[in-house]
């Protein structure tokens, strides 16, 4: 049996949650939520109808219920029957440090538990120990003998300590813990770290955290991959396109690049048009338009608005991880999602990872999915802009200028598709009011893919000249 | 000196030694033989005996409300109401005895060793309360 951590995503990554009558163990530097993270476990099984216990070592029961946050005080609120406490905080000023003593504290908290049959107990920052107990060896022998007496009470404990370079305070927590996690904040994103888990099969590295005012959420690194949907066809939804394209598939990733000024939006409008004007739901995810702008822009090339949902995201400062499960929860029942303009968030060091995940699960969920990636030269470039999408892509379309005629032209070029007989050639295209209109093939013309072409036939009476 | 109503006490001759070579070494204490340094002895044991039983029958008097105080803070109202109203039934007139009943309701709540230095701190209090009056 498992004792919930409180946080679902958490309980899922972690095999349904902590062992019962197991000693846990939070730690991470000032600031991190340790002890939010301890208030949220035992809030939530308090709401479960356990009677649950909050240990206060440092600060006072009074500081701490103010200090929380609204929504958490509110839920606290009611369960208050199910939620005891004991405050050594604001008992050591009267009884002075002799009440840090093991035996003291292991004598109060089991008392405690037996009275009001305690299933979970928070101890909350074990540092005062070391007012008591002088020598750090005392109090790794008072932290051991704590978990041994709580583990035979056949309570689920969770207990935290501050992190001092990069271990628990004292050294030992770790060893003494069935479980350890580490919480990191950084001044802009929250991470929480699972190091030990006894008894699961955990997913480990750093997953998002974040504190939210009624609750704690996670939001794992990985996502549990759903199994291959059937087999559909799909296409762009742009006249002309589709037959020179050949065959998408449900699932698939097409990956969209181009200087800025291409239209790469617009083929994403399209592609999402396309499956609102079928009725299906699509979703249009944006790091770079405004979504009034985009909507108008929907407005205006016909499309079913209200099949249709657009999402704006911030690229700055913004968490990637809590990212992947927001786009999760909008792209259920969805058909297409396009994901604007993700060449504003590569430089985010966990960019890779989340690109990779993000497309596996919408792949897994058969989801087909547009990403459009703008790529800094105007002329002549020669890359796709990013391995971290190309390798995941199933089609890859490259958008370019041309100067044609003293004038600056718009070409794609399909440079991969799963139809081997995709069109190979260069196609003009243009942008009207109602979006995307593919003109045809340049013929004739060599040196597209520089920007700079010349006509084929001026080449053949130059090369003739020449020769006469 | 003595009358004719005082009584023989027997003390054996190594005291009755210890004290003599106690009154030679503090003259300034003015000590005039060894019954007078008994009898000042003896006196001032009763009254710290006196002032003990004060601050205890103190102690025992204060020790509901400070318990309902100290445990309001460290476990919240409702269980410090609990253990005021068991401690209010003891009925026990010795300050001592009593003392030790409320240590026992205590041990329920937070165990014996809390228990006692609650109590401890109690007739603590109660000492740095000074003037013992009697």
């Amino acid at each position: 049996m498992r004792a919930s951590t409180g946080i679902k995503n958490l309980d899922e990554i972690v095999n349904g949650g902590y062992l019962e009558r197991s000693f846990n163990l939070v730690y991470g530097a000032g600031g991190t939520g340790k002890t939010l993270f301890t208030m949220n476990f035992l809030l939530s099984g308090a709401e479960r109808g356990e009677d649950v216990l909050y240990v206060s070592l440092e600060e006072s029961w009074d500081d701490i219920t103010h200090k929380i946050p609204e929504g958490m005080r509110q839920r606290l609120s009611k369960v208050k029957s199910k939620f005891h406490y004991l405050d050594f905080g604001s008992l050591r000023p009267i009884l002075g440090k002799e009440v840090l003593q093991a035996e003291v504290l292991i004598e109060a908290i089991t008392s405690s538990i037996m009275v009001h049959r305690v299933k979970l107990v928070g101890i909350d920052g074990i540092a005062p120990l070391s007012m008591f107990y002088e020598d750090s060896r005392r109090v790794r022998s008072a932290i051991f003998d704590l978990s041994q007496n709580l583990k035979s009470y056949g309570v689920t404990t969770v207990f935290t300590s501050e992190e001092v370079n990069g271990l628990s305070r004292y050294g030992v927590e770790e060893y003494v813990a069935d479980s350890v996690i580490r919480l990191v904040y950084d001044g802009r994103v929250r991470r929480l770290l699972i190091l030990k888990m006894r008894g699961a099969n955990f997913i480990g590295g750093a997953h998002g955290f974040e504190i939210l005012n009624n609750r704690l959420e996670v939001y794992p690194r990985r996502m549990a991959l759903k199994a291959h949907r059937e087999i559909t066809a799909e296409g762009l939804d742009i006249p002309k396109l589709d037959v020179m394209m050949g065959e998408i598939y449900g699932g698939d990733v097409v990956l969209i690049t181009g200087p800025p000024g291409t239209g790469k939006s617009i083929f994403g409008l399209h592609f999402i048009k396309g499956a609102c004007d079928r009725n299906d739901r699509a979703v249009f995810i944006s790091f770079e338009s405004d979504v009034p702008k985009m909507k108008r822009k929907m407005k205006e090339m016909g499309g079913n608005m209200e099949r249709c949902s657009f999402f704006y995201v911030d690229p700055v400062g913004i968490d990637l991880y809590k990212l992947l499960w927001k786009v999760k929860g909008v792209t259920e029942n969805t058909k297409r999602v396009v994901i604007q303009g993700v060449n504003t968030i590569a430089r985010n060091p966990e960019y890779h990872e989340f690109i990779h995940e993000l497309l596996q699960y919408l792949k897994r969920s058969g989801i087909t999915t547009m990403i459009t990636y703008t790529i800094p030269q105007i002329i002549s470039n020669n890359t796709l802009g990013d391995d971290s999408v190309a390798y995941l892509a199933d089609d890859i379309i490259n958008l370019r200028f041309a100067e044609i005629n003293g004038e600056l032209k718009k070409i794609l070029v399909i440079i991969k598709s799963h139809a081997p007989t995709h069109d190979r050639g260069l196609i003009e295209y243009r942008i009207g009011r109602r979006g995307i209109v593919i003109v045809g093939r340049i013929e004739e013309m060599e040196g597209v893919m520089s920007g700079t072409p010349t006509r084929q036939v001026e080449i053949k009476k130059r090369v003739e000249k020449f020769f006469k | 000196m003595g009358t004719s109503d005082d009584k023989m006490v027997r003390v054996p001759k190594d005291m009755y030694d210890a004290i003599g070579e106690i009154i030679k070494k503090y003259p300034q204490y003015g000590w005039k033989g060894p019954s007078e340094f008994v009898r000042d002895a003896v006196r001032r044991y009763v009254d710290e005996l006196r002032r003990r039983e004060i601050i205890l029958k103190r102690a025992a008097e204060a020790m509901p409300g400070r318990v309902k105080d100290i445990l309001s803070r460290f476990m919240g109202p409702e269980e410090a109401s609990e253990a005021y109203e068991e401690i209010k039934k003891i009925n026990e007139r010795d300050a001592d005895k009593f003392i030790q009943e409320a240590v026992k309701v205590l041990k329920k709540y937070v165990g014996e060793a809390l228990a006692e230095i609650i109590a401890r701190r109690i007739v603590e209090e109660r000492i740095n309360e000074g003037e013992y009056r009697y």
